[in-house]
């Protein structure tokens, strides 16, 4: 409906009140990605005008000098160390067949972590990295596996490794499915569910920097830089929908599943907002 | 309504913690006729439970920080069917934005809890 | 006067579910609350304390407690048709909070 506005080439005044109609109908997005980035980056920008970009990809640490220094402690000799090295390992191993993981994807896999989530034009889907392993290895006829932890996580944290630094970049491309699939991810971010009715945006944008019990709130924007990580609660690494999961289950929802369209749309759509904004993967949090 | 000193407020604390372990429905049936002071300490407890996450208040440790503290609640609600209101469903009394969950509506406390809460609140 | 509905309503639970017809209710309103509980999760709007009363009450008339499972099938039930109005009217009237539009 906005594409339509924008298409019609109306003269000023009825472009305005075309946009205003829009704007004032719930839940219609009137937004493109491009105009919601700007958006929710200058957000955090009037709200902590003292911390840079890098900051928020730092997260809750951001917000509390004792556990920033308890983190710096730890990053030290970070416990994602292993985790690269046995996830180069696996990602180096070939598959049955012979072929290996770097065969589908571009540049043999190195140094485009940061451009994922992405839209295939082939199914119409998105993928996020995780996935996109598991569909080579469907594709290879391996068995899947899960996409939350274990070997596609550690890769998932090689891959990153090589990534770091460079700009997260996620394009929605002009095509209409991938229009509806950032849309999609936007409606689950925004969407109330669970007994106490939050939605994603209720801790991390007004509430961000604030406390949950002793927990302070990171925001929205710098999320996605830093996963997979490694959080001491797991004990292992996690991949960035793992921790939607847990995020829904602290909430009372049942989660969405993993790797399902929604979980992928969501992540689109989160990952995008912290375009910009340099990788942090693989991540540390305790 | 006396002021409690700290030494009862806890061992009253203490009693509803048992009391709670015990049964939500013993203390429930309990509280028709129990005392001002019995439902002030169930009234805490339950706050403990579901408002400190979020609220700071007289006797909480490790309160949230994301909602209003809650002081002077007799003097800036004096009425006690707004917090009613507000704690079966904020969206209406606080607007669609707001984060507080809808206790009442999804069934997540009974009437009586609500009432107890506000009995609470009201003594701080 | 409590007291006395109390009484009646502990008489009737016991008689209920004394008989056979008590516990395949407490089957049959297991299997729908799983039901309802499955459309509130395809709406994105399930709650985990559903799945939790479902599996308690499972459990309960698995070790023979019919009575305690039958009141939990009740409640999730009744917790599961809950979440499923709610899913259907939060998906209707999501919208982007107004500090998040220009």
């Amino acid at each position: 409906m906005t594409r339509a506005c924008r298409h019609l080439h109306l003269p000023l005044l009825t472009s305005l009140a075309c946009a205003l109609l829009f704007a004032a109908s719930a839940g219609v997005t009137r937004a493109g990605p491009q105009e919601d980035l700007q958006i929710y980056q200058d957000f955090f920008k009037k709200r902590f005008p003292t911390l840079s970009v890098e900051d928020l990809s730092n997260g809750a640490y951001s917000f509390s000098e004792d556990k920033k220094k308890q983190w710096l402690d730890i990053m030290e000799f970070p416990p994602y160390e292993v985790a690269i090295e046995e996830g180069k390992t696996l990602f180096e191993t070939p598959f049955a067949n012979g072929k290996t993981y770097g065969s589908c994807l571009d540049q043999g896999g190195i140094g485009i972590a940061h451009t994922y989530p992405r839209f295939d034009k082939a199914t119409g889907k998105v993928v996020a990295l995780a996935g996109a392993l598991n569909a080579c290895r469907a594709a290879n006829g391996e068995k899947t596996l899960s996409t939350f932890k274990g070997d596609l996580a550690n890769i998932a944290a090689y891959l990153t490794s090589t990534s770091r630094g460079k700009p997260i970049t996620v394009t929605v491309p002009d095509d209409p499915k991938a229009l509806a699939a950032y849309e999609d991810g936007k409606r689950i971010y925004f969407t109330r569910r669970g007994p106490r009715e939050f939605a994603c945006y209720h801790c991390h944008w007004v509430a961000a920097g604030a406390r949950i019990r002793g927990n302070e709130l990171s925001t929205a924007v710098g999320q996605a830089t830093h996963f997979p990580t490694y959080r001491s609660k797991w004990g292992e690494m996690g991949t960035l929908q793992r921790r939607y999961k847990g995020c829904m289950e602290n909430t009372g929802a049942v989660a969405l599943k993993e790797n399902s369209d929604g979980m992928n749309n969501l992540e689109y759509f989160h990952t995008y907002m912290s375009n910009g904004i340099p990788m942090n993967a693989p991540g540390t949090r305790f | 309504m006396r002021p409690l000193t700290p030494e009862i407020k806890n061992t009253v604390y203490t009693t509803t913690l048992l009391l709670s372990a015990a049964g939500v429905w013993l203390g429930l049936a309990g509280s028709v006729h129990a005392s001002a002071a019995d439902n002030i300490a169930k009234g805490k407890a339950l706050t403990l439970e579901q408002c400190q996450a979020c609220h700071h208040y007289e006797g909480t440790e490790q309160a949230g920080t994301v909602a209003p503290p809650l002081l002077q609640m007799k003097t800036r609600f004096p009425d006690p069917k707004k917090l009613q209101r507000i704690l079966f469903d904020p969206t209406k009394e606080l607007g669609p934005d707001t984060m507080m969950p809808p206790f009442g509506r999804n069934k997540l406390l009974t009437d009586a809890e609500i009432n107890l809460i506000i009995e609470y609140l009201y003594s701080l | 006067m409590r007291k006395h509905l109390l009484a009646v309503a502990i008489a009737t639970e016991l008689l209920l579910s004394s008989t056979a017809w008590g516990a395949d209710d407490a089957g049959g309103i297991l299997k729908e609350a799983k039901t309802v509980l499955d459309e509130a999760v395809s709406l994105e709007g399930g709650w985990t304390s559903t799945q939790d009363l479902i599996k308690e009450s499972e459990q309960q008339l698995q070790s023979g407690a019919k009575d305690q499972a039958l009141k939990l099938a009740k409640q999730a039930l009744a917790e599961a048709k809950l979440s499923l109005e709610r899913a259907r009217e939060l998906n209707k009237n999501w919208s982007v909070p107004k500090y998040l539009t220009k």
